[in-house]
């Protein structure tokens, strides 16, 4: 067996059912050390298989290593678990639409009753995602992802506000006391969902740093969607030119949210050809 | 000799002298104890990353000689950690040696 290919069976014994970020910090970590401890076998006369070979005899078990690092971190199949009951939101929309068709005389008692409990449940959803994520995503500030579970979130009632074009329902929404029903709530949560979906593949490859610009990017586009909103009740704009103002600083926050969503579609297009690692 | 439960303890010390990446700190751990205490050296990193969570340690990267190494020092609480340790360790080799009929020194 050629020098370094039992390093790399080690590895993929020691690493498996690690989530990808954390993997690749252990891999670099103990590729390091492999080869550090190559450096000083050969440096002592071995030859370069019997340093391959002594290497990684130091390193032990993989199976135990496996074990120590998934008393660390979590197995990823622990994340898909807690990814199924994310989409609660997405169900309790289907649920009011199929009351609606079944009982649509009783449509202004449940919607009420829906209208209260809806955005509590995509908030509840919201902060099982941001309890998990940050340590999914090893990341140091789990408030960047706060804003962003609630831009999405918010994002969603938004465009539904758009659709039903009332600024009152928009406002409650944003209180997390009242949702926009109809149609497009239906898409709008399962594409909710979704995007959360593409996400995850995203925050995996993509550094920390150029991720919370992005970040920031997407929340900064759904304000610009909000103030859109704003416009549709004109009611509330109290004058000409503010609503002039508006209206640019709103499309220009879209613009810049389309091309973040460009930048995220480039970045996954190029992760997925990347070639895998160990 | 198994040292499975005072690694946490032997790296905490190791770094007191300063930052070290985790080959540093394995061959500083055999060469002080005289290759008494070998373990095996895939442990180590599951127990730096869990030392890093708890607070006790602070990692970065640095390139060196092309190749991007990971260090690691103590922070202020990882200090403390290792003081209440040694403390800890202190007591209950004074225990192990009243129980085995060695003067406590």
């Amino acid at each position: 067996m050629a020098a370094g290919s039992s390093l790399n069976y080690w590895l993929a014994a020691a690493t498996q059912d690690l989530i990808p970020v954390v993997r690749r910090r252990v891999v670099e970590d103990l590729t390091n050390h492999y080869l550090d401890a190559m450096e000083m076998y050969q440096a002592a006369g071995l030859t370069a298989e019997e340093a391959d070979a002594a290497a990684v005899h130091e390193l032990g078990s993989p199976e135990e290593t496996a074990d120590a690092l998934h008393k660390i971190y979590p197995a990823s199949k622990f994340y898909m678990k807690a990814a199924l009951i994310c989409p609660v939101f997405t169900i309790l929309v289907l649920l009011r639409l199929l009351l609606a068709r079944l009982f649509p005389d009783f449509v202004s008692m449940y919607t009420f009753v829906l209208i209260l409990t809806q955005p509590m449940c995509a908030l509840l959803t919201l902060k099982a995602l941001v309890t998990l994520a940050p340590r999914r995503f090893q990341l140091e500030r789990p408030l960047t992802l706060l804003c962003l579970s609630t831009a999405v979130a918010g994002g969603t009632f938004i465009v539904s506000g758009l659709y039903e074009g009332s600024l009152p329902q928009i406002m409650f929404a944003l209180l997390g006391a009242t949702m926009v029903l109809g149609v497009l709530g239906m898409a709008a949560g399962l594409t909710w969902f979704g995007r959360l979906l593409v996400l995850v593949e995203i925050l995996d490859a993509v550094s920390r740093h150029w991720l919370q610009l992005l970040l920031i990017l997407n929340a900064a586009g759904l304000a610009g969607v909000m103030i859109l909103a704003l416009l549709n009740d004109r009611a509330w704009i109290p004058s000409a030119s503010m609503e002039s103002t508006l209206l640019a600083v709103g499309m220009m926050i879209v613009i810049s949210y389309t091309l973040l969503c460009a930048s995220l579609t480039w970045v996954f297009v190029r992760i997925v050809r990347q070639p895998k690692t160990a | 000799m198994n040292l499975k439960g005072s690694l946490p303890l032997l790296i905490l010390h190791s770094l007191q002298g300063g930052q070290l990446h985790g080959y540093q700190i394995a061959q500083e751990i055999k060469r002080k104890s005289a290759g008494v205490l070998d373990f095996k050296e895939g442990t180590l990193y599951p127990t730096l990353h869990s030392l890093e969570q708890q607070g006790f340690l602070e990692a970065w990267k640095e390139t060196e000689n092309g190749r991007v190494r990971q260090y690691y020092t103590l922070t202020d609480l990882g200090r403390r950690q290792l003081n209440e340790q040694l403390n800890d360790w202190k007591r209950f080799r004074v225990a192990v040696d009243r129980v085995l009929g060695e003067s406590g020194a």
